[in-house]
Order: structure tokens, then sequence, then C-alpha cells
């Protein structure tokens, strides 16, 4: 119940803040802010509650809420939280807070709606990260596209329109493949048992041929894998991201890519053993694909958004490669990647577009020297540019770290040459440092520092960022049961 | 047991109608639940379901709307606003019969006393000479049309000797009791049907003719009229086309028709100017979605068809409600509508929402239906990756409207929007998310 | 006279009335010719009436099993004279305004 509450707190919330946008602003942040917060909480709540009950590893289920919604498809409302979801739902709130106060001052037209469609792209994830019925999940697949569409096309760049709809058929197209594959199942599971459902845990239960499930399961990955998105169909990335607004380009890259991510270990992988297996190689290979094609294009940029844009691809390809290893430890490096990938590349954003408020550009040429006007944005800069390359001592290096262990037992060439791009991280971070923060001056122009707010919300950044390099445990112990039993099916 | 109560209004107020509407709705619903009125011998001519019962209820619902939305349009495109009105009821009536039809007389009749009242609405318009030519092609392509069908119910009938819907089968002959004659018959009836639902490639007609058309009168042909040709299709396709499977590949045939129609519509709509048109484009793409529903008829298909028929005509009837209401029918007419209607706008955005078929609208369950029925088949997977592919596309235009009314700025002039008419389209956008969230409530009733 | 060569008249005249309408520029004229081919359903329909094709199939053999076609054949008379009478009353409308009743005027909508 306490999910069912958190999604409807998010839409409450939303409706409120559209509604009080009509009289006043100040409010509206104050009620989209407060509604977060209420979540995060909640969130905060479970997972003290839960600890214990995962660590011993007995179920790995510890919310189950189910009711009807429509009995006469076997279609149900049925939302349920294990330690992936949790990891991933305090995720969203820590970065929902987040981009309600980078965008406290940014926004100024609509504010009501903006916090509308935020709050509503939020609910759609936590929907996404917790439904457990193939349809609800569909449907709350789709809930989130529409408000992030709105966000990019009203309060995004000069490019916004292309970039809206890129990014709305992109996506739009991978969903309804996949609903293809979710019907296609159903059925089979229908002709199979007799009975109509949705469910997660009758439809685990299908077997369908090899060589059809093969094909059901390329409508899932198709879906997931744009949105991940892998190296064919990056396309819409960088131009989504480069044009949302600040706390969408967070939310894009922070959350809705890890919906890709999820949706693959929670549906592909439990869903299609076999077939996935097949399919390992081939989905690793692309993995490292992306991670170098990524890694270079970010290199080849002079666009800020556009090269942290290019880094997402770069280190989704991680997230693709251990996935596929089936290890244990690979695992884990995976969804600790998705949370420090999260809050790295989300914090970038956020530096990218605390620069261009003040400098109204995106352009790296014109940029340099910034450290002397504002040391304080400098050196946060470079704890995450560190971040991004993979230091030790920071969350990404532990991430990536257990993934390369993971996958090197698998296959030793392709950790090699994921290795390799960790080499080409380093390159696109520190050209990106040197190129902005180092350097003459290119304009002798007094630049504010970071207000509080801003300090506020980088320290919060920071520190996350290095207590989760320093101290993984606790993500690592919260997911340590779905881990296991997801390897250990394969 | 009939149902065509004919209610003629001569009288001119539309409130009469709407009243007119709201009685035979509600004894329509009663009949569905069993309770006759009276009983009438229809000597097998004609056979009343709850699947006709069903539809009967959403098409009288769906004009029951528009007459409220937009009657006040309706009276002012002409001299004759009262006999604007009885046309209308005598189309509704040919929906009736077209509901219920068990032979192929009533077919013909049926779909000939729908058409004749829209050639005249189509033509309403006397002064306008886009109306007029719309008129003239809707009539010269119908009546063409219902050329082509009437000789398919001939040869049928010479090659059964019989105009019931069923026929008794006695497996001599070539393919179990099906002759030469009744295929090429099923043929023609076939291309007359296509004429009449606008899929490709006979849907050439339908873009000028709605484009032509008084706007008021486009939304009843594009929806209610339109739905009605769609459930004379399913049941002809139920019985006859079924039963004739073995001599021919049914199923091939429309599965070019739907790629067909859904590539030309949706690609068309694309590159048009004019709100309205794109709308007859998007109409003849969601034909191609509803002819899903043809493709295997089961009881999915059906129910899916009955359900994209309300979820379709509520939307469409909607938006041209407001379209009525705009000064400019082009895109650029809607700029910044979100400005200076911001109600309008936002019923605009779910109804076009709906039509695009994202969820929490009704829409989204049509195509799911559509969907479902033909994925159950466990074949031709390939039609429906097809058909969600441009479905993907179709978002592209309808957002384009959005885009116009909420991200450009404009001054987008409107009529003066009474109170009233805000009511009645916040009402409507609220059915629509109704059933998107619950389609229960519309399906309950066919499960009973 | 076998039932073939009604069928045979009746398709050629159906066929006629096709091409007309399809080939002819001028309103009347396809009006005519879609005239044409409801009389051709007309006479197919009289014709299959009284020699049913196939008897042996359907079983209809008694004497008054043709007659719901020649009802048929009534019904269309009559939907035709009220098609005539519509589609004349649009064509006239049509000529008033623009003093001409060939299609190729049509094309206003296009653009």
């Amino acid at each position: 119940m306490i999910l069912v509450w958190m999604i409807s707190i998010l839409l409450t919330g939303g409706l409120l803040c559209w509604l009080a946008g009509r009289r006043n602003n100040e409010l509206v942040k104050w009620i989209a802010l407060l509604t977060l917060l209420v979540d995060f909480v909640l969130v905060g709540n479970l997972w003290f509650q839960h600890q214990g009950v995962v660590t011993s590893g007995a179920s790995t289920w510890f919310i189950d809420y189910k009711i009807n919604w429509i009995p006469s498809f076997g279609i149900s409302f049925h939302v349920a939280a294990d330690g992936l979801s949790a990891v991933m739902l305090a995720l969203t709130f820590f970065l929902g807070i987040l981009s309600v106060l980078c965008s406290w001052n940014e926004i100024t037209q609509r504010t009501g709606f903006y916090y509308f469609n935020l709050l509503w792209t939020l609910a759609g994830i936590t929907g996404v990260f917790v439904a457990l019925d193939l349809f609800l999940f569909y449907f709350f697949w789709e809930v989130m596209l529409v408000p992030m569409y709105f966000l990019i096309a009203i309060w995004g760049d000069k490019n916004r329109r292309y970039a809206a709809y890129k990014f709305f058929i992109f996506t739009q197209a991978g969903g309804l493949l996949m609903l293809i594959s979710i019907l296609t199942l159903y059925f089979i599971h229908a002709s199979q048992t007799g009975t109509y459902s949705y469910d997660y845990f009758d439809l685990l239960n299908t077997k369908p041929e090899p060589s059809t499930a093969k094909w059901i399961m390329m409508g899932f990955m198709i879906a997931f894998v744009i949105k991940l998105p892998v190296v064919p169909f990056h396309n819409w990335l960088p131009d989504a991201h480069s044009e949302a607004p600040t706390a969408g380009s967070l939310i894009l890259a922070g959350l809705l890519l890890k919906t890709g991510a999820y949706g693959i270990i929670r549906f592909v992988l439990p869903l299609f053993p076999q077939a996935s297996a097949e399919i390992a190689w081939w989905a690793m290979l692309f993995g490292v694909i992306g991670i170098i094609y990524g890694a270079m294009l970010a290199f080849a940029q002079t666009d800020v958004k556009r090269l942290i844009a290019y880094t997402s691809v770069s280190h989704m390809g991680f997230v693709l490669l251990g996935i596929f290893a089936f290890r244990e430890m690979a695992m884990q490096g995976v969804v600790m990647q998705m949370v420090t990938h999260g809050i790295s590349t989300g914090a970038l954003f956020v530096l990218a577009g605390m620069i261009k408020e003040r400098l109204h550009t995106r352009d790296i040429g014109q940029m340099g020297g910034l450290w002397t006007s504002m040391p304080a944005m400098g050196g946060v800069a470079m704890v995450f540019t560190m971040a991004s390359l993979g230091l030790p001592a920071l969350g990404n290096f532990v991430a990536e770290f257990l993934i390369l262990m993971g996958t090197f037992f698998v296959n030793v060439p392709f950790t090699v040459i994921a290795t390799l791009g960790l080499v080409f991280s380093a390159l696109y971070s520190l050209r990106l440092m040197q190129k902005v923060f180092m350097g003459p001056p290119k304009e002798e122009k007094h630049l504010k520092d970071f207000s509080t707010r801003e300090l506020i919300i980088m320290a919060v950044l920071s520190i996350s960022i290095v207590f989760l390099g320093l101290y993984p445990q606790p993500v690592m112990d919260m997911v340590k049961g779905v881990v296991l039993h997801l390897t250990m099916r394969s | 047991m009939i149902c065509s109560i004919i209610v003629r209004n001569k009288g001119s107020f539309r409130h009469i109608a709407a009243f007119g509407l709201l009685i035979l709705l509600i004894a329509n619903i009663l009949e569905t639940y069993g309770k006759d009125f009276f009983h009438v011998n229809t000597m097998q001519l004609l056979q009343f379901d709850r699947f006709g019962f069903l539809f009967n209820s959403i098409a009288l619902g769906a004009t029951l709307i528009y007459v409220l939305l937009t009657g006040k349009e309706i009276e002012k495109s002409g001299k004759y606003a009262a006999e604007y009105f009885t046309l209308i009821f005598f189309v509704l009536c040919g929906i009736f019969i077209l509901s219920a039809y068990d032979n192929l007389l009533m077919l013909f009749l049926g779909i000939e006393i729908m058409s004749i009242p829209l050639y005249i609405l189509t033509g309403s318009d006397k002064r306008n000479l886009k109306s007029n030519e719309a008129a003239l092609k809707y009539f010269l392509m119908g009546a063409f049309s219902t050329g082509l069908m009437l000789m398919g119910i001939a040869l049928m009938y010479g090659g059964t000797g019989t105009f019931q819907l069923e026929v008794q089968r006695i497996s001599v002959g070539m393919y179990k009791g099906v002759s030469f004659l009744e295929i090429t018959g099923l043929l023609f009836l076939m291309v007359a049907m296509a004429f009449k639902v606008s899929a490709a490639p006979f849907h050439f007609w339908t873009p000028d003719v709605y484009d032509g058309a008084p706007a008021v009168f486009t939304s009843f042909m594009a929806t209610i009229v339109k739905a009605a040709a769609f459930v004379a299709f399913i049941k002809l396709c139920d019985v006859r086309m079924t039963a004739t499977l073995g001599a021919i590949d049914w199923k091939l045939l429309f599965a070019l028709i739907i790629v067909f129609t859904l590539l030309i519509g949706n690609i068309t709509a694309v590159f048009q100017q004019s709100v309205k048109r794109m709308l007859a484009y998007s109409s003849i793409a969601q034909a191609g979605f509803m002819l899903f529903a043809l493709f295997n008829v089961n009881d999915v298909a059906k129910e899916g068809l009955l359900l994209y028929t309300a979820a379709y005509s509520l939307a469409t009837i909607g938006i041209f409600a407001i379209l009525v209401k705009m000064k400019d029918y082009t895109f650029e007419g809607y700029n910044g509508l979100a400005k200076t209607q911001p109600v309008l706008a936002a019923t605009n955005t779910v109804f076009l929402l709906s039509l695009a078929g994202i969820p929490l609208t009704a829409g989204f369950f049509a195509k799911y239906y559509m969907l479902a029925a033909v994925v159950k088949t466990g074949s031709y997977i390939w039609l429906v990756v097809v058909g969600v592919l441009f479905a993907a596309v179709s978002v592209y235009y309808y957002f384009r409207v959005i885009q116009a009314m909420y991200f450009r700025n404009g001054n987008a002039a409107t009529e003066t929007i009474t109170f009233s008419f805000k009511t009645g389209l916040i009402i409507l956008a609220a059915i629509i998310i109704l059933i998107g969230i619950l389609p229960q409530v519309l399906l309950n009733w066919f499960y009973f | 006279m076998p039932i073939q060569y009604y069928i045979a008249l009746a398709s050629a005249l159906f066929c006629i009335g096709v091409v007309g309408v399809l080939t002819r520029r001028n309103a009347i004229i396809i009006f005519m010719c879609i005239e044409l081919m409801l009389n051709a359903v007309n006479l197919l329909l009289v014709a299959f009436s009284k020699m049913p094709f196939n008897i042996a199939e359907t079983g209809a053999s008694n004497a008054s099993a043709g007659a719901d076609a020649q009802l048929f054949v009534f019904f269309i008379m009559v939907v035709a004279a009220a098609e005539v009478s519509v589609g004349l009353a649009i064509i006239v409308m049509m000529y008033r305004n623009v003093h001409s009743v060939d299609i190729n005027f049509l094309n206003r909508l296009k653009n």
C-alpha cells in the first residue's frame, strides 16, 4: 500500500501544483518540494524497515500489493518492491528533490504546469520501478513519456521541438513493440494454462517455444535498449539531453535511462532466461561498442551538454555489458553504476545548466578559465568529472570495477576493450575540465559563484557520490537478494 | 422487436432533437437488458443481438453529444436547420438497420438510407463551391460503390440462391459449397464496403469530401457513419467471409488493405497544412486500425470495434466541435490557443492524445484491443508491427496540433465560446479519460 | 437459353458502366453509367430468380424461390429513383454555381 501512496502523492502533488500555479508561483515550488520530500521519507522508512529482511535473503519481495483493475483480462494493479526497486525508488526521489531545487529559479514561465509535468514524470518512473503487472508496467512506461515530452518541448532550448519529437517517437515506437511482445506472451500463457493474466509471477512460468521466445524477447529488448540507449538506437539521446531544461536533463540522464536497465534486469532476464543467454554475446558486443563509441563522440563534442550526453551512452554500455555477463559481481556493479551514474551525470548536467545560466552558451569554445572566477564550482566540477572517469574513492569507480571484474570471468577480450574505454573517458573528462575551467579566461566578466541553493544541491550530490565510493555496502546489501536470485536462475 | 423508432422532428429546435435522442438512448438501453416494447415480425430480415444494441447505444450517445455540442452550428449552417436534424435522424435510422441486418437486402437498404441524406448534408452549404464539389464527388463515388455492391449481392445470390446472411452449406461442388460466383460477389461487396469505410486503395474520395463538407457534418460523417459502415462490414466478415476462408485467402487480402490504408493515411496526414484535412487523412489511418478487427473476427475484435468506435467517435466529435469554433482551419490558426482559450486547448489535447492512443485515454485501450485481436491469432505478427510503427508516426501529426496550441505564439481567433460549450467539452474529455482508466464501464455491458 | 448468356450480358453492361464512370468527364454521363450498372444488376437478379444457377447446391427448387430476388429488383429501382433525385439536385446546384457539369472543374479541394 505504501507504494500506491507514493505514486498517488506524486500525482496529487502534481495536480495541486497545476492548480496553485495560477495564483502563486512560490507556493508551487514548495508544494513540489514537499511532495518529493514526503516520498523520500517514505522510501527511507521502507529501506530501514526492511533492511534486515532483505539481507537474510528469504524472500526478495518485501512489499506486495495487488488489487483487480480489469479482471476480465487478468489485468491487475499489482505493485511490489524488492531491493532493486527500493534502490531505484530512493534514487528517483533523491534526484527528484534535486531537480525541483535546480529548477527553482530557472523556470519562470508557467511554473505550475512545469511542476505538474515534473511530478507526473516522476510518478510514471516510480510506477515503472514497482509495477509487477506487465500491462501496468507498459501503462506507466507510457505515462512517463508525455509529461517528459512537454518538459522538453516547452521549457527546452532553441531546438526543443525537434528534440522532443525525436525523443517521443523513438521511445513510443519501442514501447509499442514491447506491447506486442507483452500481448504475445499473454496469449501464449493463456493457451498454456487457460487463464488470462498479465501478472509477472504468472508469466514467469510461461515457457514459450525457444524460437518464439527469442522474438518476444526482442520486442522487450528493443524498447529497453532504446531507453538505455545502446548504440544504434542512441540517436535521440544527445538531442533530448542537450535541449531539455536542466531538471529535464537530470531526470533523463539520472532516471529515464535507468528504466531501460531496470527493465532488462527485471523482465528480460527472468522471463527469457534461455533466450537472453543466447544473445548475451551480442548484447555484450553492443555494450562494448557503446562504451568506445560514446566515449569517442563525447571527445569530439563542442557543446557541453551534448558531451555529457555522450558520456551517458558510454556509461550505459557498461551497464549492458555487466547485465549480460550473468555474474553476481557484475550485476552488483550494474546496480551501483545505475545509482552512481545517476548522481554523477546528473550533477554534471546541473553544472552545465548553471554555467549556461551565467554565460548563456553551451559552447565549450566560448568558455575557459572559469576556475578563477568560480573556484567552488570548479572544485565541484572536478569531483564529478573525476567520478565520471572512474577515479577510485568515488562511486563510479566501484561500479565500473565490479562490472569489469565480473565480465573478466566471462569474456576477456571484451573486458580489455571496455577497460580501454576508461582511458577514453579520462580523455574526454580531462578535456572538459581543461577547456571549461582551466586556461586563460575568455572574457573578463564577473561571474557569480554558487548561491546557497546551488551550494546545497552540489554539496548533497558530492557527499553522496563520495559516500558511495567509500562505503557502497548499503546499496549492495539491499540488492544482494535480487542479484543472487537472478544469477542463480541463469 | 424493432428499435429503429424513428423520431421525425420537424421542430426546428435542437432541444427537441436532443430530447428525442435521449429517449431513444434510454429505450435502446432498456431493450438491451431485455425489456421489449413491441414486437415486429422482421421476417428474418433483421436480427437484433447484443452487439448491435450496444453499437446503437454508442451511436446514439455519440450523436447526442454531437447534437449538444454542435447543435448551434447546425442551425447556423443554413436556412433549413430543421431539415438537417431530420436528415441526421434518417442517417441514424440507416445505421440501426446496418447494425442489425441479417439479409443482404437490408444491408443494401441500410447503406442507402444512411448515404443519401449524407449526400445532401455534404452539399448543404449551397453557395460554397467546395461544398458543392464535395457533394458531387461524394455522390458519384457513393453511387458507384452502390453499383458495385449490388453487383456483388446479385452474384452472391446467383451463387447461393438466397439473400440471407447465413447460408446452409451443402458440401458439394468445388470448395465445400462455395461457388465461383459467390466469391466474385464477395469481392465486389468487399470493394464496395472498403469504399464506405474509406480503406485504401478506395479512400481517394475521403479527404476531398471531408474537407469540402461543412465541418459540423464532417464530424458526423467521419465518426458515427463510418463506424456504422464498419459494423456492417464486420458482420459480413463474421459470417460470409469466415465461411469462405477455404476458397480465398481473405486474411492476406485484408492484411494488404490494412498496410496500404495505414501507409497512405499516416504518411499523407503528416504533410497536411490544414487541420481539417489532416483529420480527414487521420480518419483514413484510424480506419486502418479498425480494419484490424475485421482481419480476424472474434470476440475480442468485436468488443474492440465497439470500444474503438466509442473512443474514436467521442474524440473526433470533440475535436471537430472545437474546429468549428476556430476561424482558421490551418495549423497556424491554432497557434497560441492555450493562451486565449485554455479550456479548449486542454480538452483538445485530451482528444488528440486519445486519437494517438496514449495511455490514460480511451484511444489507448481501443488500439490495444485491435492489436490484441490480431496477436491472438498467433500469425501475421508482422502486420501488428507495421500497425504499431504507424501508430508511432501518427503521434507526429496529432502532436503538431498540440504544439501549435501550446508552444507557438499566436493569436488563435475563435468565435465566442459559451460556458455550456466548455462544460460539454470537459464532460466529454472526462468520459474519454474514464474509459481510458476503466474500460470495464463500457464493456461490462458486453459481458452483462 | 442457358443462364450463362444472361450472366455474360449483365457483366458486359456492368463493365460498360464501370468503364464509363472511370473515363468520362461529364457528370451527367457518369451518372447515366451508374444507372447502367444498376440496371445490369437488375437484369442479373431477374435472370437468377427464374433460373437458379446451381439448384443442386442450394436446394431452392420450388416455384416461389426466386421471389426475393424480384423483390430486390423493386427495391433497387426505388432506391435508384431516390438517388437520381438527390443526385440531379446536386448536379443542378453545381451547374448554377459554375455553369458546367464537367467534373474537371472539381479540383478546388486539391490545394
